[in-house]
């Protein structure tokens, strides 16, 4: 009786222990195992290099430039598909760093992707000067939101709106190892907003990776520029001619890839 | 100190040490606890609604969230007066905005961290509540989001609005003020509502001018400030077609014909629209205008003398210039007259039952 009251403890400490090891590794179905995964690469080059930041590189003229900040914002990707329909990526805005090398843009139902939509810069809508329909930076109490204040200072006040694209740096005309003079282009107000369009015109399957890349050639961006006379705009008055050929100039810098990753 | 030193102790003296040593070391560990317990309370969370109504003075509407108490003002006034929020801790929003300039500087165009020369005067603060949109162009819509400018810019603070938030979060005295005052951290949001909330306290509405014309207090203006009154609304100069009552000013975008050639653009810096909208800058309140000098955008007017000069002659030929702006004959006796009714829109006490304490 004695050993039979013990099996019975035995037993029922081994069904409960098993229970709770059932319910430890239950496993939820992944709720995107029928969906494509989307990815946004980022490469970044000076001409034939690499493009990071207090590293000196030549330019055609003789003169040396190094960087100190190229940072940007996205907004709004979508995919849209041959009849028009747009599936929203997120996050919906995005700041980019040279260190960044991707971004993962969330998931979009398998079938044909006809394009890939993203703005360089923030939407009309958020970018606004009367408040009504966008936030401010002060609104956000998450810091890790991009819109949210940034320590490279991504937002205007005196114009309510965000610096769509800031790059700054340092030139050294001779290239005699003397930096001469310092270049500041910040630039943004909703006309150089600048809309992309890439098509794909792909099929994609479920479980598969859309691998989007976008590359940035820096030396591009610089090409054409007089950086004696060309160093400096904030995107306002009379400094706004530059700001507009400078982010002409970024437009153009700017090119976009893309593959499929089973 | 026998007491202690007896060799002859029984127990019941053993009994009353152990009672005194007892009773002392629990009278130690309550008043500890109770410090403790004093601190707690002193930077509870605590929410005192200011409600600040100036029956002749329009209504206003603050977003929800954004209330005024006296917890906010009163850390906010804190962070107004503080250089840590400068790059090299020498600027805070006082030094541009001085309380007994009427919250100006005295300066043509204000100076600031290592003497960086800014283009624009500092404008007064008072009556900020009642501003539709801040800064001389318009540029920013709300106190709370403006505070990122002056922080930011180059010629002023020159510090990242988040290393301002950070060294204001890191600082152990700010971290119990907030919980204090906003039952929250040291963030962007709380950090924008303190500063701008102390802004909105600083309110201007009980000048000799106001006890004259909205109380009924027929001995607050003299005779020459009475007279000065009628000029500033008379048909011919037309000042309070733009400065309007009560505010004395209708918040529009002129260009006063101040300049032939604007190096500040004005308006135009905010909409890039030079052909319509160049040398226009905001119409500047004139209460406490008697403290503010000097005046215009960029100082460039040392007195009243001057700026009333200037409405008389008709200013510059700049296509833009606003068409109110057409000159006008004034003798030096109405120039004194209109001199005496500008100095009675002064008041900068009514601001202080506003001034809360910390705790």
């Amino acid at each position: 009786m004695k050993n039979y009251k013990w099996a019975l403890a035995l037993s029922a400490l081994v069904a409960v222990s098993a229970c709770k090891k059932d319910d430890d590794t239950t496993v939820e179905p992944d709720p995107n195992a029928d969906k494509v995964a989307v990815v946004l690469n980022y490469d970044f080059n000076f001409g034939a290099d690499d493009f990071v930041l207090d590293q000196e590189y030549t330019l055609d003229s003789g003169g040396v430039v190094k960087f100190s900040l190229a940072t940007y914002y996205l907004a709004q990707p979508v995919i849209m598909d041959d009849a028009g329909n747009s599936s929203p990526l997120s996050p919906e805005y995005l700041i980019v760093r040279p260190n960044n090398t991707s971004s993962d843009l969330g998931y979009i139902d398998p079938g044909h992707a006809h394009m890939f939509n993203v703005s360089i810069g923030v939407d009309e809508a958020t970018n606004t000067e009367n408040g009504a329909n966008g936030r401010q930076p002060t609104d956000f109490t998450d810091s890790d939101h991009p819109l949210a204040p940034q320590p490279e200072g991504m937002y205007w006040s005196w114009a309510s709106g965000y610096i769509f694209v800031k790059i700054e740096g340092e030139v050294d005309y001779e290239g005699d190892g003397t930096f001469d003079n310092v270049f500041k282009y910040h630039l943004g107000t909703n006309p150089f907003r600048k809309d992309r369009s890439t098509v794909l015109n792909l099929n994609l399957e479920k479980a598969q990776t859309l691998q989007l890349t976008m590359h940035i050639d820096y030396e591009k961006f610089l090409e054409d520029v007089n950086m004696r006379t060309e160093i400096l705009t904030m995107s306002m008055g009379d400094q706004r001619p530059l700001a507009e050929k400078m982010m002409n100039k970024f437009d153009a810098a700017v090119s976009f890839s893309h593959g499929i990753l089973d | 100190m026998a007491f202690w030193t007896s060799k002859i102790v029984g127990w019941k003296t053993k009994f009353a040490r152990l009672l005194f040593v007892s009773g002392l070391l629990g009278f130690l560990l309550f008043s500890g606890c109770a410090k403790e317990k004093v601190q707690e309370d002193k930077y509870a969370f605590r929410e005192s609604p200011v409600q600040i109504t100036i029956p002749h003075f329009p209504a206003y509407s603050l977003e929800a969230g954004h209330e005024l108490s006296a917890e906010k003002i009163a850390v906010g006034k804190k962070l107004f007066f503080d250089p840590i929020i400068s790059r090299n801790r020498d600027i805070s929003c006082a030094s541009c905005h001085l309380p007994h300039l009427a919250f100006s500087d005295g300066l043509a165009t204000s100076v600031g961290t290592e003497g960086r020369v800014h283009n624009r005067n500092s404008p007064t603060l008072f009556n900020v509540l009642w501003q539709p949109y801040l800064f001389m162009d318009g540029g920013n819509p709300t106190l709370e989001s403006q505070v990122v400018g002056p922080i930011e810019e180059h010629r002023e603070m020159d510090l990242p609005f988040t290393e301002a938030i950070a060294r204001v979060a890191a600082n152990e005295t700010y971290q119990n003020l907030f919980k204090w005052a906003f039952n929250d951290d040291v963030n962007p949001f709380t950090f924008s509502l303190a500063l701008a909330s102390y802004e909105r306290s600083l309110v201007s509405y009980n000048s000799a001018f106001d006890r004259f014309y909205y109380h009924g207090d027929s001995l607050a203006l003299n005779a020459s400030a009475q007279r000065g009154l009628a000029l500033f609304k008379s048909a011919e100069l037309k000042c309070a077609d733009c400065h309007q009552l009560p505010l004395t000013t209708d918040f529009s975008f002129q260009n006063n014909g101040l300049k032939e050639v604007y190096l500040d653009p004005g308006r135009a810096r905010v909409t890039n629209n030079l052909a319509e909208h160049e040398g226009q800058f905001k119409v500047a309140t004139l209460r406490n205008i008697a403290l503010t000098a000097p005046y215009m955008h960029d100082g460039s007017l040392a007195s009243l003398e001057e700026v009333i000069e200037h409405y008389a002659s008709g200013g510059s030929n700049h296509p833009l210039k606003s068409d109110k702006i057409k000159g006008f004959s004034i003798s030096a006796s109405e120039k004194a007259d209109l001199l005496e009714f500008l100095k009675s829109l002064n008041d900068t006490s009514s601001y202080r039952q506003f001034d809360f304490d910390l705790p």
